[in-house]
């Protein structure tokens, strides 16, 4: 939306086309595995995803526009998840939720496909074994930025996928390098239940020594550095 | 632990003893080996005598086994096993409250032997798995054929000399070199 003259908006279809299309996603939960459970926390109340639009799960791909591709994905399973690809209407758009749809996990073994984006084109990776929901949220707005931005493109594909290698490498380093502050703060101050006894902290010694909270250590975060130096 | 004598302990030790005394007195030759570690008895089979032995373990009173809990095979090809495949099967009787361990060694040139699905009905589907993961044959069973890995899939994923990330994609993949260079970079 360009100006505001007297409740009066001018803007290029385009972006009004957008504008409704990114708060009116209907999704496809393709759940195969323990990230499901994430997905569903994150759909729940606490977390509400409808907040932000995308609140009906249509269990038919003819009447969804944004497919979840939600754990690991198996060779035996890689036609369905083509199928169910194929079958849904344009515009649409895919997201590799969690670490086995991006990259395959630590299934490097016989039969696990090694990343959904070697199959269908992905819009957006969400990092994480499995990722939380602030993260889910997190992509979820990232791909509604999107939309307004770009928006679908006549042959199916957004042109998201088409540069998705640099945009997963991104969004890969990005949350692994969430600041400590901010994830301390975060625990501090949680927003869900989760942590029962009222004026209960976690020691600072704890979140530095914990990797199960989305962020690395200073040991590791070295160790990536210099990885990333060399290359 | 205690130094205690359990005395329950000891006579299901004898009772178990017993039950390895009878499959030897019963089959003087079908008994190539046993042992026994903390009561869990496993008693070393030929292959041709494993249905017989089987039906005498879930027909007679005396062992009465009337579950099969599980049944698998090893392959033996890194430790250097002779022969190289070993098939396991697991027994429960509810009867006696017993265990039994039943090892039957296979040879790789000639993976076959007796499917126990006709005794125990739960064993088809095991059979079928541990055919698709070692390619044993099981002869006499009603309908083998891959479980888990599709028909297209070639080899036997879980003997050791299949190569430990060979994938067989039932589609047409694409990138494989770049996903490979980005894997290692993160």
């Amino acid at each position: 939306m360009d100006k505001d003259y007297d409740g009066i908006i001018t803007t290029s279809i385009e972006s009004a086309v957008n504008w409704s299309r990114k708060f009116s996603l209907f999704q496809y939960p393709f759940v195969t595995a323990c990230c499901g459970m994430e997905y569903m926390a994150a759909a729940c109340s606490h977390y509400d995803i409808s907040r932000f639009g995308a609140e009906i799960p249509r269990f038919s791909p003819r009447q969804a526009d944004l497919l979840w591709v939600v754990g690991t994905i198996t060779h035996k399973m890689s036609p369905i998840l083509k199928t169910i690809y194929d079958q849904m209407a344009d515009p649409k758009w895919v997201i590799a939720f969690g670490t086995c749809a991006s990259t395959g996990g630590f299934y490097q073994n016989y039969s696990v496909l090694q990343g959904i984006d070697r199959l269908i084109p992905v819009d957006l990776y969400i990092a994480g074994c499995p990722p939380r929901p602030e993260a889910v949220l997190d992509g979820l707005i990232e791909l509604q930025n999107n939309i307004q931005k770009e928006g679908p493109k006549p042959n199916g594909i957004a042109p998201s996928a088409i540069r998705h290698k640099e945009q997963k490498i991104d969004q890969l380093n990005r949350y692994f390098e969430i600041s400590e502050k901010e994830v301390f703060e975060n625990i501090q101050n949680p927003k869900s239940n989760r942590i029962s006894k009222p004026g209960f902290t976690y020691s600072k010694d704890f979140v530095n020594s914990s990797p199960h909270i989305g962020y690395d250590s200073p040991e590791l975060k070295k160790k990536k550095n210099e990885i990333k130096e060399k290359t | 632990m205690g130094e205690s004598i359990n005395p329950d302990e000891i006579k299901a030790e004898q009772e178990t003893m017993e039950l390895t005394a009878l499959l030897k007195q019963k089959f003087p030759k079908a008994v190539l080996d046993f042992h026994s570690h903390r009561l869990d008895e496993t008693v070393v089979i030929e292959r041709d005598s494993l249905e017989k032995v089987c039906r005498f373990l879930r027909d007679d009173s005396r062992c009465a086994f009337e579950i099969m809990i599980d049944l698998t095979a090893v392959d033996g090809l890194e430790i250097n096993m002779n022969p190289r495949f070993e098939m396991v099967y697991h027994f429960k009787s509810l009867t006696h409250a017993s265990r039994i361990r039943i090892k039957v060694p296979l040879d790789e040139d000639d993976c076959r032997i007796a499917s126990i699905s006709n005794i125990w009905k739960s064993a088809d589907w095991y059979e079928r798995e541990c055919y698709d993961m070692f390619g044993i044959i099981f002869e006499g069973h009603p309908d083998l054929k891959r479980i888990l890995m599709y028909e297209e899939f070639e080899g036997y994923p879980l003997r050791k000399d299949y190569p430990i990330d060979k994938q067989q994609p039932l589609m047409e993949l694409k990138e494989i070199e770049e996903r490979h260079k980005y894997g290692r970079e993160l």
